[in-house]
């Protein structure tokens, strides 16, 4: 049965919405577009296996090629998602240390 | 409603203990000049490679796809990748980064194996092509972010 690029992506999202839960709606916009291309890229691989001019070893190969550059991806993600926790502590500390020192009157904070 | 008020003063006081010493919280590494110049020049010379045979099929010179005429080139590369990861696994809070490298470095040595392998096709290098295109994209974007919070 020969796989579409939707299915594959649908089913991407899916699984990636169920395990990040709420979080998914940070990372929608940066991801959708590699999930898409990612898609397209099975396809390709699933279309030279259909006109015979790979081998299993090959098309084993081409598919670790994509799962590995998903999981780089995943990883860029996940630090961007740090990185903004970090800015939001950041933000947060900065607005109370200000308050303080002003309130104190020596910027010991 | 005493274990609530333990817990939060808990939180607070891990913040403070987290921020007070820089007064600034660093989650992740700070921006590397050097790793990201290095991510940079391993892209141009992957898609160097890649180009190369797309060529080659287009001007109906396969022949010059052989994987004996771009070994020097994988030398190199496996070179560049290993003094990134050893600079990453020294580079504080690099964890991330480190594995990225790593899963590029895999990337790499599976192209290898294809080339090897032959690419009998220019369609066979099309989900290669893409799928570093993404790979790069992707660390890239994480080199920008990283330069944002320096």
């Amino acid at each position: 049965m020969a796989l579409k690029v939707n299915d594959i992506f649908e089913k991407m999202v899916q699984a990636a919405k169920k395990s990040l839960g709420e979080n998914w709606y940070g990372i929608e916009d940066l991801v959708t577009w590699e999930f898409k291309k990612l898609s397209h890229n099975i396809v390709d691989i699933e279309e030279m296996k259909l006109n015979g001019s790979i081998t299993e070893e090959v098309a084993q190969l081409q598919i670790d090629l994509q799962k590995n550059t998903m999981k780089t991806m995943m990883l860029t993600e996940v630090a961007i998602g740090i990185l903004a926790v970090e800015a939001a502590i950041n933000a947060a500390f900065n607005v109370v240390s200000v308050m303080v020192n002003k309130a104190i009157g020596w910027k010991i904070l | 409603m005493f274990k609530i008020i333990t817990n939060k003063s808990w939180l607070f006081a891990l913040l403070i203990l987290l921020i007070l010493p820089g007064c600034r919280l660093m989650l992740i590494g700070a921006y590397d000049q050097v790793t990201d110049q290095g991510i940079q020049k391993i892209q141009i010379e992957v898609f160097t490679i890649v180009v190369k045979m797309e060529r080659n099929f287009d001007n109906r010179t396969p022949e010059g796809n052989k994987y004996e005429n771009f070994k020097t080139n994988y030398e190199s590369i496996a070179a560049q990748i290993e003094t990134l990861i050893i600079r990453c696994s020294y580079l504080p809070k690099y964890q991330i980064i480190s594995e990225q490298v790593k899963l590029l470095g895999d990337n790499i040595i599976t192209l290898e194996k294809l080339n090897k392998i032959g690419f009998k096709t220019k369609e066979e290098l099309t989900p290669v092509k893409s799928g570093f295109a993404i790979q790069f994209g992707t660390m890239i974007k994480l080199q920008n972010a990283l330069k944002r919070q320096k």
